[in-house]
């Protein structure tokens, strides 16, 4: 009767049936009601923050960090039933840009002075599967909240979500508490070292966005246009012709494709792994003649790449992952038939 | 000190490094009282800016550590046949992070020597890469990233691997968890400074 004593009021009637029986239990369940919406499941704002971002417009400036150099951004994010549209202009440097929609990715590069155009991907997106992706990926990561913090003027969870081996990145995930929209991310390897960041400074939740917002800002007239839009072919998978023999643990082959680019002849095979939560690409494309190829490691802010050649095929592996990660399912891809 | 010197370190500090400064750099931070003069100004900057670091690390010390173990400083500047104005060669514009002074002089004195790739120079730009500057980074990831080096500048204007990253982010947007909007990285001026 000790409890009753610590947690109820003095003032309260000292009859022990009825603290017992009545207030102590509605106190109890209100306490956990109040310490749910306190303290949401990590697994479940994550699949809330995937599905907000289908389900809202906004308008933001960001930042972006990595490897001793940032840049700011700015985001145009509509959504509508076509989908999602979206458009990113960087405000430092070179004024690249770009725009994706249901059908295609234009990337705008006006340092190169070229555009290129990439198919959007087809798959639609499906929260049904989020909560299993996730709870796949718990195996493998520690998930946790780890309190609360503010970006761009708005209160937000911060979310951690730690690698249990060397072979995947961690992260950690600031989510805003209204919306639960990203506000904020940070990669960080297993030691728990700042990779790169990802961080709104301003963002506002908007009613509709006009679709001049959408439109880029340069014409790219005069500029070389690279156009590797044309259709995915249909592929069983059966017709997947190469494979990795090694993964990390718990990554299982999680999408396959094939595309013809005006580059190549062959189309280049793409294979898709994931453990849940951090996704690896492997592309497989065959060169004709001598070209001028680099291979080895490579990186592109958090994503690291590795190309290594087979007899006249290029392999290359892409993920955020660790670049060990990356070379060691490079050199383990190989013909499957 | 004198007044002459420290009006030299105020303009470095202020303005871009190009690849002339390097023997400037060298000659002043032989100075033990101008390197903490340097290491002040920066610090001053960096503070007005709001960009300090974590970890305030001696600046002065692993600029002149890069700079004595690179052979050659002084190469003349390679154009790149893509260079559209010398204007993208300003790599310091984009370095708002505190104290990454270190690693703009590495980044300009690789920059100094993009000859074809010679043995002693990937040795060189691999050895430069283990007295990591500020960056949050472990020498490990720090060699990891340094070493393709001349790969990247090359590879960076590979319209396959740019492809490869789109065809990435396109299905890492459905794809678990993301950690950012799809393309940041390669709307990121990522290749305007390696050219």
């Amino acid at each position: 009767m000790g409890l009753d004593k610590i947690l109820l009021p003095r003032f309260l009637p000292p009859d022990p049936l009825f603290q017992g029986f009545l207030f102590l239990p509605l106190m109890l369940l209100s306490a956990a009601l109040f310490a749910a919406d306190r303290m949401p499941p990590a697994q479940q704002l994550i699949n809330q923050m995937s599905q907000a971002n289908h389900e809202l417009n906004y308008e933001g400036i960001f930042i972006y960090r990595r490897h001793g150099k940032m840049d700011t951004m700015r985001i145009i994010h509509k959504v509508d039933e076509d989908g999602v549209q979206e458009r990113i202009v960087s405000l430092t440097g070179f004024a690249r840009e770009v725009i994706r929609n249901k059908n295609s990715v234009i990337c705008i590069l006006p340092d190169s002075e070229s555009v290129m155009v990439e198919k959007s991907n087809p798959g639609q997106f499906k929260i049904s599967q989020l909560p299993e992706q996730i709870g796949k990926a718990s195996e493998y990561y520690n998930f946790s909240i780890a309190g609360q913090d503010r970006v761009a003027n708005r209160p937000a969870w911060i979310v951690n979500i730690v690698p249990k081996d060397k072979y995947r990145y961690g992260y950690q995930l600031w989510i805003d508490l209204e919306t639960k929209l990203l506000l904020k991310s940070e990669l960080k390897n297993k030691e728990g070292e700042l990779i790169e960041q990802f961080s709104f400074a301003k963002l506002q939740i908007m009613e509709d966005i006009p679709d001049e917002w959408l439109k880029p800002e340069i014409s790219g007239v005069g500029y070389t246009w690279y156009d590797n839009s044309s259709d995915e072919l249909p592929v069983d998978k059966g017709d997947v012709s190469w494979k990795a023999t090694w993964m990390p643990d718990g990554f299982a082959m999680s999408d396959w494709g094939k595309q013809a680019v005006d580059e190549s002849q062959m189309p280049v095979e793409h294979l898709m792994y994931s453990d849940g939560l951090a996704l690896v690409s492997v592309f497989v494309e065959k060169l004709d003649g001598p070209v001028n190829i680099v291979t080895g490691p490579s990186s592109m802010g958090g994503v690291n790449t590795f190309s290594t050649m087979t007899d006249s095929y290029l392999i290359t592996a892409v993920g955020e992952v660790p670049q060990d990660t990356v070379k060691l399912i490079a050199k383990s891809v190989v013909s499957s038939k | 000190m004198n007044e002459q010197k420290r009006e030299q370190l105020s303009a470095l500090v202020d303005d871009e490094l190009s690849h002339e400064t390097s023997s400037a750099i060298n000659t002043l931070l032989e100075d033990n009282e101008a390197k903490e003069t340097w290491t002040r100004y920066h610090l001053i900057g960096d503070s007005m800016r709001g960009h300090l670091p974590e970890r305030i690390e001696d600046i002065a010390d692993n600029v002149s550590q890069a700079i004595a173990l690179q052979p050659i400083i002084l190469a003349p500047q390679k154009e790149s046949p893509n260079r559209k104005s010398p204007g993208l060669m300003k790599p310091v514009m984009g370095f708002a992070i505190a104290a990454s002074v270190a690693a703009v002089a590495i980044f300009n004195v690789q920059q100094a020597n993009q000859s074809p790739v010679r043995g002693q120079q990937v040795i060189a730009q691999s050895s430069i890469a283990t007295t990591p500057p500020s960056l949050a980074l472990t020498p490990q990831f720090a060699i990891q990233q340094k070493e393709p080096t001349q790969a990247q500048q090359y590879r960076s204007l590979d319209p396959r691997l740019s492809r490869y990253m789109v065809n990435y982010n396109e299905y890492r947007v459905n794809a678990g968890v993301r950690s950012m909007p799809p393309h940041v990285r390669l709307v990121a001026n990522e290749t305007g400074t390696k050219k």
